[in-house]
């Protein structure tokens, strides 16, 4: 998997660590990071997380260049960074179980 | 009989005095004895209506998905038939009752069983024996697999592993059956789900997830802030109804909460169990029982373990099942409409990472409070007038599997 991005993103090269696509795998990311590291990712997309989204709607749901999927999926990484710096300053849940005793379901089952 | 009903609080009343509950203490007991335990197995979850899952998870003529019920020690195969109807079928064999079919989900034309090749039609007929001529005086139209009860409600898939269910689901339920008829489920087809084995007896995570007590405190880091303010700071439960066999509370949304940065960004472009301020004037008139201006959502539960909370936006879906006195398997999945764009697609994301995070605060309670009751130390329970829908539980089960046993 290429972990190309856009041109006018290529700031955020230093960060395409988090590209992944699915939502597990997004977590296994997050919960094998410091929270310092989930910060840094917080800190830098935040300010261009509306023009990342107003980028992105430039193309339909499913007719998504590579590099453009490959923000699209930072872009949800940053969301587990959301979860981390706005509410539990910490990559866990601070009084909650572990997030790995949880099983995600394959979506695709549902639909 | 059918028309929904709401409870009126009295004036200077407690839900609890209009739902007709009383307000004893309950021994924990109903939560502690394995004789009570296969009590409930026996006279609830073998003889009421349980949620299996949702229609769009078999939308073609010969999808099925398998339930696996441990304490009931069963397993349940459901399926989509040639006539386009959901049937329920115990997942064993006919010929050395082996299990049917062993994925959780899947397509078959037909069914047949992997140990001597038996071949069922999708509405259980037994159709081919391998070598039939070796069998005694095999009538195959006795053999079909062991039908059990489906309905479907408003995309929902209910089963009865009573073989004579005394009510029809309508009856069961007609509160909601009818109440919340125009919601739209058929809508919000995205669905995250997950499953988690928990080490307590199933009911007290519903407990957990029947009040709003506990929330500026168990979710202090997180929504608890959707929930209350200054003006409302226990963020009470605006409205309650304990039925025969449904409970519902309706809350509110604090209408001052202002969601950190990214937060509202997600929120700008798509749905959240806890974004307030949604339009909820096309909902059900059912919904929003007290019509206030910042409501929030309804809870609402089928007993014994089917449960979901609805928004304007979307919805959750919890199923609480026994596994044995001190463990089950929780379904917990959240459903919205599809998204349109990235940006609503980016949000409904969110929605889901922020539902999977906060419940991992409750699920922590829970566990603690099952490692001690065995104790000794306290006997019983105590249920404030904000905890009506515990309480109801707790009563509904005792009526159906008689009272819990003396603590003393």
């Amino acid at each position: 998997m290429s972990t190309n991005l856009p041109e006018q993103f290529l700031d955020f090269a230093p960060y395409v660590k988090w590209i992944h696509p699915t939502m597990e795998g997004r977590l296994e990311l997050r919960l094998a990071s410091t929270y310092d590291e989930m910060k840094e990712l917080y800190d830098v997309m935040l300010p261009r997380i509306e023009e990342v989204l107003e980028f992105l709607d430039r193309y339909e749901l499913g007719k998504i260049p590579e590099d453009a999927e490959n923000l699209l999926y930072l872009s949800y990484s940053f969301l587990n960074s959301v979860s981390c710096v706005e509410y539990y300053h910490s990559t866990r849940i601070p009084m909650g179980i572990e997030h790995e005793r949880l099983v995600m379901c394959d979506p695709s089952d549902f639909f | 009989m059918n028309k929904p009903t709401s409870i009126k609080k009295p004036s200077k009343g407690t839900w609890t005095d209009a739902a007709g509950l009383g307000k004893e203490r309950v021994p924990v007991t109903g939560c502690t004895s394995p004789d009570y335990f296969e009590q409930e197995v026996g006279h609830i979850f073998k003889k009421s209506w349980l949620c299996a899952g949702r229609e769009q998870e078999i939308p073609e003529i010969g999808d099925f998905i398998v339930k696996e019920y441990k304490a009931m020690k069963t397993s349940i195969l459901v399926v989509r038939g040639r006539d386009s109807k959901v049937r329920a079928f115990h997942n064993v064999c006919s010929h050395r009752c082996n299990k049917l079919k062993w994925d959780s989900s899947g397509h078959s034309a037909r069914l047949t069983c992997k140990f001597h090749g038996w071949t069922y039609s999708l509405d259980g007929k037994l159709m081919s024996v391998p070598d039939e001529d070796q069998f005694f005086d095999l009538d195959k139209s006795s053999y079909g697999l062991a039908e059990i009860s489906a309905e479907v409600w408003e995309g929902f898939i209910f089963i009865n592993l009573d073989p004579n269910p005394g009510q029809s689901l309508e009856d069961y339920m007609p509160n909601f059956y009818h109440g919340l008829k125009g919601y739209p489920f058929h809508e919000m087809t995205r669905c995250y789900a997950w499953q988690l084995e928990l080490n307590c007896n199933w009911k007290i995570l519903k407990d957990a997830f029947s009040e709003i007590y506990h929330v500026p405190f168990v979710h202090n880091l997180s929504v608890a802030d959707t929930f209350a303010n200054k003006s409302r700071p226990m963020a009470h439960g605006v409205h309650f109804d304990v039925f025969q066999n449904e409970l519902r509370m309706s809350f509110w949304g604090n209408p001052d909460y202002v969601p950190p940065a990214a937060t509202a960004v997600t929120y700008k472009h798509g749905p959240s169990i806890v974004k307030r301020g949604d339009d909820a004037s096309d909902l059900p008139e059912f919904m929003n029982p007290t019509k206030i201006p910042n409501w929030a959502g309804d809870l609402m539960q089928v007993f014994p373990c089917f449960h979901i909370t609805l928004t304007a936006n979307s919805y959750i879906y919890l199923n609480y099942l026994p596994v044995s006195v001190d463990k089950m398997l929780w379904e917990l999945r959240y459903y919205a409409r599809p998204a349109k764009t990235h940006a609503e697609r980016f949000s409904e994301e969110y929605a889901a990472i922020a539902l999977r995070d906060s419940i991992l605060e409750d699920t922590r309670t829970v566990e603690y409070t099952q490692s001690v009751l065995s104790s000794g130390a306290k006997t019983h329970f105590t249920f404030s007038d904000q905890e009506a829908l515990v309480r109801g539980h707790h009563e509904m089960t005792q009526r159906w599997a008689g009272p819990y046993p003396d603590p003393k």
